[in-house]
């Protein structure tokens, strides 16, 4: 089998998985925020539920909550099953991310918006928000990457992604060597693609200016 | 979950726990081991064997482990390389942690203070020396609290061995649903995680306090 029609037999599989990544991308940056506002509020009794469930996703392996959630609930879907455990999972980690942001914020500002009459909601958004947006990127890019990464194991539920034709391919033409090294040339020239917009956005807002490098000395 | 069922399959999970524990304390040496050296080879500034690490860093750290694992598991044997299961999982996790370990180490490298390094040179020492005694040291000791937080991630990525047969603590879980068709096994095992996971965080607290202390 030729280069050429091994990416197509797997192009299938790389749709699917091109479309899990901005999906849950999206989900988990909708719901992280949730989150991490709701973390970062403190209410009591939510607290502890937040608490709760922030150390269940970041103590087991994301093949454990694809697993359970499997195993546990009939979702007829396997795509779903796949989308729903890895927001589930990488929700608790952007939430984390967020509330860290939001937590490094004075919270002076949040007295001053108070004092001058301004609500709670108003402030977030048009305070904190823009505040926290430009620190967020590269560590989100970051948490992304790796989100990226673990999209490879959704085919443990039966979502016939791009790992799962790959092991198709294996089957058929008995060349793991040039499959995987296909679906890892595409792993990494989307992950690294996210790590460039990190990097890019942490030069921005490095204000600090170049150091200087050991050789300038020898 | 009855209690014969629980004790049919208690050796399957203490043996899971082992497979789990062993390898993920030997990758964690190995990819602390191999990320140092990688992160002191950035740090001499070398253009060619810089260029070589960072190339080496960008390609195992936006590569996914299981891509990596699978490509050793079932790539090797292709050129008459055969390992065992497990050695191919720790030299996979090694190959793709130690990429983070080597960034961690290099973030650190950066915050050394200008000032230290600049004393250390001109007290005359070498290049090696102010590498070797004074940056690589520095640098470790102050990504420590980050190095613990990665160690847990390793100890995740153990899990991914259970797909290549190997019988970790993942596959005991599974291996317990697929004869009773209860899932009860995997929540077991998933709070075994976490109390893992959360003992790691401990130690890195105490690590963390100590590494202040000595500062």
């Amino acid at each position: 089998m030729s280069l050429i029609q091994m990416i197509k037999f797997m192009s299938s599989g790389l749709v699917i998985t091109a479309e899990l990544v901005p999906l849950c991308v999206l989900t988990t940056l909708v719901a992280g925020l949730i989150l991490g506002i709701l973390m970062y509020k403190k209410i009591p009794g939510l607290n502890i539920i937040l608490f709760a469930y922030k150390t269940f996703m970041r103590g087991i392996p994301a093949i454990v909550i694809l697993r359970l959630l499997y195993y546990n609930i009939n979702l007829s879907s396997a795509f779903f099953t796949a989308f729903l455990g890895l927001s589930l999972y990488h929700a608790a980690y952007v939430g984390d991310i967020v509330r860290g942001c939001f937590e490094a914020i004075p919270k002076g500002q949040m007295m001053a918006g108070e004092s001058l009459g301004v609500g709670y909601w108003t402030i977030m958004r048009k305070v904190y928000i823009p505040q926290i947006i430009k620190p967020m990127v590269p560590m989100l890019c970051g948490q992304y990457v790796l989100l990226v990464k673990d999209t490879t194991i959704v085919y443990v539920v039966g979502v016939m992604d791009i790992m799962w034709m790959g092991r198709q391919l294996m089957a058929l033409t008995f060349n793991p060597i040039a499959g995987y090294l296909l679906i890892g040339i595409f792993y990494y020239v989307l992950c690294a693609l996210i790590e460039l917009i990190g990097r890019r956005v942490e030069k921005k807002n490095d204000h600090k200016g170049p150091t200087r490098s050991l050789s300038s000395y020898y | 979950m009855s209690q014969i069922q629980f004790l049919d399959w208690l050796p399957t999970l203490l043996e899971g726990l082992k497979v789990t524990l062993l390898s993920s304390l030997i990758a964690i040496v190995t990819s602390v081991l191999v990320g140092s050296l990688v992160a002191i080879l950035v740090a001499y500034n070398n253009k060619f064997l810089s260029a070589v690490m960072r190339v080496y860093i960008s390609i195992f750290r936006n590569t996914p482990l299981l891509v990596i694992l699978f490509f050793l598991f079932y790539g090797l044997p292709m050129i008459k390389i055969v390992l065992p299961a497990l050695v191919c999982g720790v030299v996979a996790i090694t190959l793709n942690e130690s990429a983070f370990v080597a960034e961690i180490i290099r973030g650190s490298i950066k915050n050394v203070p200008p000032g230290e390094v600049e004393a250390a040179v001109s007290l005359g020492l070498s290049k090696t020396q102010v590498v070797n005694r004074l940056i690589f040291p520095l640098a470790f000791r102050n990504s420590i609290p980050i190095l613990t937080g990665q160690s847990s991630v390793i100890i995740k990525d153990t899990s991914l061995f259970s797909l290549i047969m190997v019988m970790d603590l993942m596959r005991a879980g599974s291996a317990f649903y697929e004869k009773y068709l209860n899932s009860v096994s995997i929540w077991v095992i998933a709070f075994i995680y976490i109390a893992i996971f959360l003992l790691i965080t401990q130690i890195g607290r105490i690590l963390e306090k100590k590494a202040m202390v000595r500062r």
